[in-house]
């Protein structure tokens, strides 16, 4: 009797699964996404609920998305290639023969939504706050290149004045750094680097206080839009500054925020027409929507790597080899076919491609012969004798589990040996992988600037960041004493690549691809381009029915 | 009933107390840090965070400091969203997850109490088994399966309801109400069923069809209060469960409520998040127990406060 | 037919009939018996050990195992064709599994491969050559399709099985054993003492649960008896509150009231009139709680603990299940069917015993 019902249920199911969806009939009806186009109005998902929209205070993808349009740097975002410098408040810029000192002329109509203008003096306010050793910002590192801000930050000077940055006028603004770095212009377009409004910051609790509410009680900003409305978990609205000195050119008359966590979620929302963009499309779905609906998704290559690390203090990973034949043995190719499914690319060095006049060397990728061949010579033919308790660490996520369970079975199939999984939640994983407590490890790294430095500078020894264990004499000469002082750019990124060839051959980790951002797109949309860097200038985009 | 309810207050002060105490040990023992990230934070940094909020004293002082705060109304900072406070965090989103709550709620008794009636009354019949296999499928099938199912069904197929968000028009409340009191309803009806069939089994019941009494005399007289019993208590917990909000019916439909900050600030490690969800969860819990002894006091007429 | 289903008049006959014969008989045995006259429960018993046994041996036969899986055909629809393809790659051949559709629908969006084609010739011919590859018709076929990493679907769910069901009922036992133990000493004894016993069941219910695994998890390792401590901690508080309700319920009854003022010990009390009364609501809640344990348990492999893949449950399966619904429909059909006929059987089963050992039932 009760299988009778269960038919029935089994038959909804299946009814459920069978049935297309009727875009016809949704399309005769006016949707959300129909009516915000006729206001000029943008919706997008956002992933998460943004954790604030501090500039110096937060990190992450969802609050940069929304603080690129409310403050703009000395550098803004180009509407479609991350290698070139587009001017922000910096109108133009001098730089000595090797790079080390930068001289920014400040547009003099650059204002904050106030009316307040934006002059050279709050530039060193704010990288003040962001190296001040009482405030904490998460991203002090990135402004550690300028000179004399280590000390500054470490409490060894108290005088800011000693760091290299000095307003000689309203309008101009010097930067001396600690040496080359042809990429600063790179690094200022990241939001650590963006200007805060020193009398706001002051009035709502001073330039050191983490919990200064003042995003949510009186936003001052210099970008194209500004705050409008804030409710937690629901929506952040912005609409379009009237301050910005170069509105003439911003089309849209705001943006609407949604921070629509699940993936699955945000997918509904888009097909019943209630958002333009999304911020990820749910991968078993990508096949579909390029069969389907080729006009909506896209696939942009991003400057992101997911690799495995290898830890290198605990045997058998201590020997090269075997880091080497796990490396080898995995089919990236069936990984990125099969699971991830997102037009990625195989990632055969760390460093992903795009970066003008950087090749980094190429990994020799799949091959199981050569892999069982190093097994053996470092004792384990065929996988005997391989020791127990090495486990694929990762954060507990679909995708991961999924990648690490094909690792896993291509280990077990090439070289015979059987490796765990260990899923942990993030915080725990986090811990696990700083504190070495792990045999290997699902990691993912994005570049912050186009630059291979935001890549290599990590593998360094004692790096904050290595967590490998993993130290290599030349290596390191490679990255901290020759790649900093060489002048000539295409030099230096032969010495750049040098390193990787070594990172490469050494395989403290496994590079396994190089991500892209899958989205779905409203067509109607236009000046959404693809970039690297996954900064879309709101600026440029409009709306064309 | 005014000295049960006194007494009661009273006890859950220790009990407040604790849970806070406990509470406050357990997050700081677990691993990983409520600033721990991916890409590691130079030491400076991570000292100066720790000393904005107090986290580089003693932790027993940060205990007392904490209590002191607690006494005088503060839950303290949100470590991960700087510039919010806990008690700002949980009373903004209060109002949501009680209107989902109770929605519910309502949907729950109004869909399970009949099922379950008429499941007793019938038992073994066709009318005890359609709604209780339909009861058992609620039960089996998750909230993540059938909230994405109606959502589906009802946004992009149909397109007569939106798929997130919650202020706004009724439009906006019966899919995720539907979702999460469906799972409930199913648990209402089943325990109804379970609780009517053993008051019909009572002899004064008997007694009452012996005398020939109407079914609807005996029902809503005689059983239905005492058939409701183990309804009630496990109301108690399951309100106040959903008057904290569904971490995943809130997910699913993009719904601002607590559920969310319950399950997010565990796994952010936002220590203050963490001991204000948990006190206010804990106070909810102590208030509806009260509730429902109170309740059962009153359906059933022989039991005493105690 | 049980006394339920009688009508009102021969039901008080019956009353009267079993106050005046009061015939000592067991009550397991009576219990027993009226629980094989019960068509649902019997029902019920037969389809729950069938699935068990399903699970339990089903694996053997098969033909594939829950671990290793073919990647090029995942997330293949049941019973669809398989061919297999040699592709020679420099000096090494390639041999990869695939279903003919999903090979169609992957080759469309790679313009250098005549997906179709190949299809239809393999189809026709049983076996084509195309480049560097040769594609043959194999008999290899998946009942129930395939996961995402080409592994059989239908032995997972086997093997998945074995893991709940076993999940389910220790963890059940273990809640059960508690909150009847706990919750009836508290309403039976009263007083200060109970008062105590349901405030610590106040402070259990209110201490977040995620942070109390993940201690669990830092003190203790990644144990599989972990997983009962953790789901049995939290699963026997709302036991222990309904079956307190229960026994201070009862306590106040006449009948029960009168053996205390006759000065009947407390042990036959409790034997007597309690633990029959409370059953009847124990065991509906054991039933309801099976599943929420059941799908407790992948919420503790989202902590890192219990199940570690590559093995699965039916918790983990119907997650994973409902993230890909919407394209690959088996995947959370099939796993969702399993877990709701057995938990059906269960719970008719549940109320067949419920009713059996209802003490109103039975002839005194």
């Amino acid at each position: 009797m009760p299988q009778c019902r269960f038919l029935l249920l089994i038959s909804i199911l299946a009814a459920f699964s069978a049935c297309s969806p009727k875009s016809s009939d949704t399309a005769s009806k006016m949707t959300v996404a129909d009516q915000a186009i006729k206001e000029g109005i943008l919706i997008r998902g956002n992933g998460a609920e943004p954790q604030g929209i501090d500039p110096h205070v937060v990190t992450g993808v969802p609050e940069n998305r929304i603080i690129s349009s409310l403050i703009e740097g000395l550098i803004a975002y180009h509407p479609s290639d991350d290698n070139i410098p587009e001017p922000g408040v910096a109108e133009s810029w001098e730089h000595n023969e090797d790079y080390s000192k930068w001289v920014f002329n400040l547009r003099k109509d650059a204002l904050w939504s106030n009316g307040d203008p934006v002059i050279a003096d709050h530039f060193v306010y704010s990288w003040n706050r962001m190296l001040h050793p009482e405030f904490g910002a998460k991203y002090s590192d990135m402004l550690l290149i300028v000179k004399g801000a280590k000390e500054y930050l470490s409490g060894e000077t108290a005088d800011f004045s000693a760091v290299g940055v000095k307003a000689t006028d309203p309008h101009t603004l010097e930067v001396e750094l600690v040496g080359p770095t042809p990429f600063y212009l790179s690094m200022l377009k990241h939001y650590s680097w963006y200007p805060v409004h020193p009398p706001t910051v002051e009035e709502f609790g001073g330039m050191t206080a983490l919990s200064n509410p003042w995003t949510r009680e009186g936003y001052v900003g210099n970008g194209p839009f500004i705050l409008e409305e804030w409710i937690p978990s629901s929506v952040l609205k912005v609409k379009k500054s009237p301050t910005y000195w170069d509105r003439d050119r911003v089309k849209l008359n705001g943006i609407h925020f949604l921070p629509i966590e699940s993936e699955t979620t945000e997918d509904r929302a888009f097909t019943a027409g209630e958002l333009h963009v999304t911020s990820i499309v749910p991968s078993d779905r990508i096949l579909k929507y390029l069969e389907e609906k080729p006009d909506k998704i896209h696939i942009d290559p991003l400057l992101t790597v997911y690799f495995y690390r290898f830890n290198v203090e605990k045997p058998p990973f201590d020997d090269v080899r075997v880091r080497q034949a796990l490396s080898l043995s995995i089919d990236r190719t069936s990984i990125i076919e099969r699971i991830t499914q997102g037009g990625e690319t195989e990632a055969t060095a760390f460093t992903p491609p795009g970066i003008s006049g950087y090749f980094p060397p190429a990994l020799s990728g799949y091959d199981p012969d050569k892999a069982r061949a190093l097994l053996a010579e470092a004792g384990f033919p065929g996988g005997e004798g391989f020791p127990k308790g090495v486990e694929v660490l990762f954060n507990t996520n679909e995708s991961h589990k999924a990648i690490a369970e094909a690792a896993q079975a291509m280990w077990a199939t090439e070289l015979g040996i059987q490796v765990g999984i260990l899923n942990q939640e993030w915080k725990v994983y986090i811990n696990s992988q700083q504190t070495l407590a792990y045999t290997i490890s699902r990691s993912g790294w994005q570049g912050d600037y186009m630059d291979p430095y935001t890549f290599l500078s990590m593998w360094t020894t004692g790096n904050g960041n290595n967590n490998t264990g993993w130290s290599n004499d030349e290596y390191d000469e490679l990255i901290l004493e020759q790649a900093v002082s060489e002048t000539d750019t295409a030099k230096r990124l032969k010495i750049l690549e040098k390193a990787e060839t070594i990172l490469l051959q050494e395989a403290p980790v496994a590079p396994i691809y190089w991500y892209t951002r899958k989205y779905l797109l409203d067509p109607r949309l236009k000046e959404y381009n693809p970039k690297l860097l996954d900064n879309r200038p709101y600026k440029y985009m409009y709306f064309e029915e | 009933m005014l000295r049960f309810i006194l007494s009661r207050v009273l006890q859950a002060i220790p009990v407040l107390f604790i849970i806070v105490t406990l509470t406050f040990f357990m997050v700081r023992l677990a691993p990983g840090g409520p600033f721990d990230q991916e890409r590691a934070m130079s030491a400076a940094s991570k000292e100066a965070i720790n000393r904005q909020y107090g986290l580089d004293k003693p932790l027993l002082s940060q205990y007392t400091a904490y209590l002191s705060d607690l006494l005088k109304g503060d839950m303290g900072p949100s470590l991960s969203s700087p510039g919010r406070q806990v008690n700002e965090i949980i009373f903004s989103k209060l109002p949501n997850s009680i209107q989902l709550g109770l929605f519910s709620l309502a949907f729950a008794l109004i869909v399970g109490i009949p099922a379950g009636m008429l499941a007793s009354l019938k038992q073994n019949s066709w009318l005890d088994y359609i709604p209780m296999t339909g009861a058992m499928v609620g039960i089996c099938l998750p909230t993540f399966v059938i909230g994405p199912i109606l959502s589906t069904v009802f946004g992009p197929w149909l397109g007569w309801l939106p798929v997130i968000g919650w202020s706004g028009g009724i439009e906006f409340k019966v899919l995720p109400t539907a979702t999460l009191g469906l799972a409930y309803a199913a648990y209402v009806a089943r325990l109804t069923r379970g609780g009517m069939l053993e008051i019909l089994g009572q002899d004064f019941i008997r007694t009452a069809w012996a005398k020939g009494a109407s079914t609807f005399s005996v029902v809503f007289k005689h059983a239905l209060r005492g058939g409701l019993i183990p309804v009630v208590s496990f109301l108690g917990p399951a309100l106040a469960g959903l008057i904290s909000g569904s971490f995943v019916v809130e997910t699913i439909f993009v719904i601002p409520g607590l559920g969310q900050e319950f399950v997010n600030s565990a796994l952010n490690r936002d220590y203050f998040l963490v001991l204000g969800t948990v006190l206010f969860y804990a106070a909810l819990i102590i208030v509806m127990n009260i509730l429902v002894d109170i309740a059962v006091v009153w359906l059933n007429p022989r039991s005493k406060f105690e | 037919m049980s006394a339920s289903s009688q009508d009102k008049k021969s039901k008080t006959a019956s009353v009267i009939e079993s106050a005046a014969l009061a015939k000592p008989t067991s009550l397991w045995q009576d219990a027993w018996a009226r629980l094989f006259k019960n068509k649902a429960a019997v029902a019920g018993l037969i389809t729950f050990a069938s699935i068990a046994i399903f699970c339990l041996v089903g694996p053997f036969f098969t033909g594939y195992t829950e671990r290793k899986g073919e990647l090029a055909l995942s997330n293949s629809a049941p019973l669809a064709d398989i061919m297999k393809e040699v592709r020679i790659e420099g000096n090494r051949e390639r041999i990869e599994y695939k279903s003919i559709d999903g090979f169609v629908r992957s080759s469309r969006l790679k313009p250098s491969v005549d997906g179709e084609l190949i299809a239809q010739q393999v189809r026709e011919n049983g076996e084509y050559q195309s480049g560097n590859s040769t594609y043959t018709l194999t008999d290899r076929s998946h009942l129930f399709g395939t996961d995402n990493q080409g592994r059989d679907l239908l032995t997972r769910i086997m093997t998945g099985g074995r893991i709940s069901l076993m999940v389910g009922f220790l963890a059940t036992s273990v809640s059960l054993l508690i909150g009847v133990f706990y919750g009836a000493t508290a309403g039976y004894i009263g007083g200060r003492l109970d008062a105590t016993m349901m405030r610590i069941v106040d402070i259990l219910y209110a201490l977040p649960f995620t942070i109390f695994v993940i201690l669990l998890m830092v003190v203790f390792g990644r144990h599989i008896w972990l997983l009962f401590i953790a789901i049995g901690a939290v699963e026997w508080l709302t036991m222990a509150r309904i079956v307190r309700g229960q026994v201070v319920a009862i306590k106040r009854q006449e009948y029960v009231e009168a053996s205390i003022a006759l000065g009947q010990k407390s042990p036959k009390i409790i034997r007597k009139h309690v633990i029959p009364n409370v059953l009847g609501v124990v065991i509906v809640y054991s039933t309801l709680t099976v599943p929420s344990v059941i799908m407790l348990e992948s919420f503790l492999s989202f902590l890192g603990l219990g199940i570690q893949p590559p093995a699965a449950s039916w918790g983990t399966l119907i997650k994973e299940g409902a993230e890909s619904m919407e394209v690959y429909p088996w995947q959370l059909l099939f796993p969702a069917a399993f877990f709701s006929i057995t938990l059906l059987s269960l719970n008719f089963l549940g109320d067949g015993l419920r009713d059996a050992l209802d003490p109103k039932n039975s002839p005194r």
